[in-house]
């Protein structure tokens, strides 16, 4: 499903003391299979973006297309099969679940969609094997869950809906480096084996320039930049003047190509086979 | 996005009323409450009226306010009023609507009612305009002080007002957020069965409670950290002070209870 | 300053323990990291540092203070601890007053009180938000006032506990760049927890937590160089140590294990210049 924004403007609260303008004449487009990161400090409209995707929030004015959908000013009757197909994991996912087990936490959205429970029973196995999480919580409360093993839970109830966009808020935000590390790749295992569209709100810039094909800038309602991660990084004084850094791998390729002169490139490469290339270009560079 | 809700309804106003001491203004909201339900006659409420007017006036909270204050009162006031009209039956006939007879005690009576309650409303609403809910409970605190002897809990009765103050606008952040959770998973608070719409009503609220404990949890511990031991020791930073003009404003009110003794006949 | 003596502590018999036979010293004035994965147990370390718990086994002493249930009020007043979610321990209904509520639980006099509140607030460059209300400050803002709250108490330790988990990249810079100004300006031992070893960096020594016990311990450029062991137990070592790990394999030797940014390409611009 391919997601188009044209001239989308968002106010809260409009014609009131409190009106407040956090998307301004947004237009955006998203491919079908795309990973797409947003960026943006708090406040810059990233998560009232986020909301228009699957019509909790519509625009004030301009259109916003996912697939053969429309949401406009006016209300959409067909809401309910959208969401269906645009699942979204919110921020700290874990605090959305409330039943009594976690089977019947995961099936909560295909009971309200109305989806085939049994179909959706034989697929329980398969998604708590996608997300990491062994068969025997099943039966178990969320509640007795380790926080990281909850938020699988949430994440699991999301997927479950065999939606073709997902769209994750800082889903790894309070996790450690090995609870970051495993969202990320599950993530990137959908994306690629289910040919999901990924949409991905984050901090870490390095999540980023790792894992997306398309990054959308976002400052104070406006979107400013967009385009291939590795492009968008290279403007980093513009970033800088809205508040934003650029991955630190990138800072250190600048700084060395300014002060050293050293000509190194990223091409995805991990960071010791960056300290392999610098290594190289030093004796290199010694040499001549 | 929540910033647009306002608890009580605290306009702030640098004004005389804003600047008085909280529990003067309680105790004579408290005491005009009192004298309202005695007052018979016209030239009673007018002085009455006289008195919340000019307060709201010395306030300079915007009139709109008041009147928005009061908007969800307007209907209980004019249906009083249509009540007391056409139920009781004394005094003379005025004239007849629809074959029914209105009495002219009957329109004194239902002035009365209407205007005690407008009155009441008023003044309570000018109170919170210009109080904030926190210096509310410091007063109520101080003022109940004396209860202390007979083992009532108002320390914690006052630390439990204000911290639910506090994190009201966390809680109602949390609701929209929650909602909005769980109609990204198909679910309708708006339209469906009864039965569907008692488990949406679940749905958000089993999470709510869990994050409301939690951080309850988080909270007590904080304290705890922080040498809270209840009011075992305990000093005050906020400070409720007594000035001239609290004086001043008690005296005037004064005279104004006589004047209304001496006009209620 | 504060001593661990053989402490275990169990959340639950049948689960085994939190904290297991654990011995460590603190120095006075020292800035520890204690850093481990979620569930190693650093947590509860901390809430043992302020007798928020009590060890099952072993003893606790802070400040020549053996910790018991007739000392923790005392030991409180020395160890202050910022946690992590800076919504959940914001306790007053604006800035000032919850600067002032640890004051208020110690019967300070008024004037005192508002003195001290003043002057902490300056501190961590707060002041102007004196009379906001907490629903209008980002995480970092009120982590800092959190600490305000903390230094109005004067205390001799401030435990973090994990209070940049929750807090977006400028909120954790801010967080650090108002530690590192407090300790230029006043002398204090500092504990900070995190799993983020690039902020662990910044500590004078770290204290490697795994399984409830202390699996390492050491300045932050000997700890860094164990990357796969701390990789094994679910640790990332910062990208420059691991950019740095990549150059030194292919023969790039630099006098001292960088940390930063700054010094790998200072020591880089040196070793160019000479060859």
């Amino acid at each position: 499903m391919e997601i188009v924004f044209e001239n989308v403007d968002f106010t809260y609260q409009p014609n009131s003391p409190f009106s407040h303008q956090a998307l301004k004449n947004i237009s955006l487009r998203i491919k079908h299979g795309d990973y797409a990161a947003f960026i943006g400090h708090t406040g810059s409209g990233k998560s009232t973006l986020l909301q228009h995707l699957n019509g909790i929030l519509r625009p004030t004015s301009g259109t916003v297309r996912i697939g053969d959908f429309e949401l406009t000013t006016k209300k959409n009757n067909a809401i309910k099969s959208l969401r269906r197909k645009v699942g979204v994991v919110f921020q700290y996912p874990e605090h959305q679940l409330f039943e009594e087990t976690v089977e019947r936490d995961i099936l909560f959205g295909p009971k309200n969609f109305g989806m085939d429970m049994e179909e959706a029973k034989h697929k329980l196995p398969v998604i708590l094997e996608e997300v990491g999480l062994p068969t025997d919580v099943l039966q178990r409360s969320p509640f007795e869950l380790s926080g990281g093993q909850m938020r699988r839970v949430a994440i699991a109830g999301v997927l479950i809906t065999d939606p073709n966009v997902l769209i994750l808020d800082e889903p790894t935000a309070g996790l450690d480096p090995r609870g970051r590390k495993q969202i990320m790749s599950l993530i990137d295992s959908l994306h690629k084996k289910k040919r999901m569209t990924i949409i991905l709100v984050t901090h870490h810039m390095e999540d980023v320039l790792r894992h997306a094909n398309q990054a959308f800038v976002l400052s104070e309602g406006e979107l400013v930049m967009q385009g291939e991660p590795v492009e968008v990084f290279q403007e980093e004084e513009r970033l800088q003047d809205i508040g934003l850094g650029i991955p630190e791998e990138l800072q250190l390729i600048n700084q060395l190509q300014q002060a050293l002169g050293l000509p190194i490139t990223y091409h995805h490469q991990s960071p010791s086979e960056l300290g392999k290339d610098i290594a190289q270009a030093l004796h290199a560079g010694g040499n001549r | 996005m929540n910033q647009s809700f306002i608890i009580g309804q605290y306009v702030p106003k640098e004004s005389p009323v804003h600047a008085l001491d909280a529990r003067t203004k309680l105790i004579i909201v408290f005491f005009y409450v009192l004298v309202t339900f005695s007052a018979e006659t016209l030239s009673s409420y007018l002085i009455l009226f006289l008195f919340a007017a000019c307060g709201a006036i010395v306030s300079r909270v915007h009139p709109l306010f008041i009147v928005k204050g009061l908007r969800p009162i307007w209907f209980i006031i004019i249906l009083t009023f249509i009540l007391h009209l056409f139920i009781q039956r004394q005094g003379e006939v005025l004239f007849t609507v629809f074959g029914y007879a209105i009495y002219d005690q009957a329109v004194i009576q239902a002035a009365i009612i209407s205007s005690r309650l407008f009155l009441l409303i008023l003044m309570t609403t000018l109170l919170t305009l210009t109080t904030t809910p926190i210096s509310i409970t410091d007063a109520v605190e101080t003022l109940l002080k004396p209860l202390k002897s007979l083992k009532l809990p108002i320390h914690e009765l006052a630390l439990m007002m204000s911290i639910s103050l506090r994190f009201i606008p966390t809680l109602i952040e949390e609701t929209d957020k929650i909602s909005k959770a769980q109609a990204s998973r198909g679910i309708d608070f708006q339209t469906g069965r009864w039965r569907d719409r008692l488990k949406a009503i679940f749905a958000l609220l089993i999470p709510l409670f869990i994050s409301a404990f939690k951080r309850a949890e988080d909270l007590a511990m904080a304290m705890e950290a922080r040498g809270y031991r209840g009011d075992y020791g305990r000093t005050k930073f906020r400070e409720l002070k007594f000035t001239s003009l609290d004086l001043i404003v008690f005296l005037l009110f004064i005279i104004i209870v006589i004047g209304f003794f001496y006009f209620n006949g | 300053m504060i001593e661990f003596n053989k402490v275990s502590y169990s959340y639950d018999k049948n689960r085994g323990n939190a904290v297991d036979e654990l011995s460590l010293f603190i120095e006075q004035n020292e800035w520890i990291a204690l850093i481990g994965h979620n569930g190693s147990g650093k947590s509860t370390v901390a809430k043992l540092m302020n007798g928020l718990l009590l060890p099952t086994e072993g003893n606790v002493s802070v400040s020549g203070l053996p910790l018991s249930e007739d000392t923790y009020w005392d030991i409180r007043k020395k160890v202050g601890m910022v946690f992590q979610n800076p919504e959940n321990q914001f306790v007053g209904t604006t800035v000032m007053d919850d600067v002032a509520f640890g004051l208020e639980n110690l019967g300070f006099p008024r004037e005192e009180m508002v003195k001290r509140v003043a002057s902490a607030l300056k501190e961590v460059d707060m002041y102007a938000f004196k009379d906001q209300a907490p629903n209008r400050l980002s995480g970092g803002q009120k982590q800092r006032v959190a600490i305000a709250g903390i230094l109005a108490i004067m205390p001799e330790v401030i435990i973090f506990d994990e209070a940049s988990t929750m807090l977006d990249p400028n909120g954790k810079k801010e967080l650090l760049e108002t530690i590192k100004g407090l300790r230029k300006i006043k002398k204090m031992t500092i504990v900070y927890i995190t799993h983020d070893l690039s902020e662990a960096a910044y500590a004078d020594r770290i204290i490697v937590m795994n399984e409830g016990k202390q699996w390492m311990s050491g300045k932050p450029r000997e700890v860094f160089q164990y990357r796969d062991e701390l990789s094994e137990i679910g640790l990332e070592i910062p990208l420059i140590s691991s950019i740095y790990s990549g150059m030194n394999k292919h023969g790039v030797k630099l006098e001292k294990e960088p940390l930063h940014m700054k010094e790998l390409v200072d020591q880089l611009w040196k070793l160019s210049s000479k060859m």
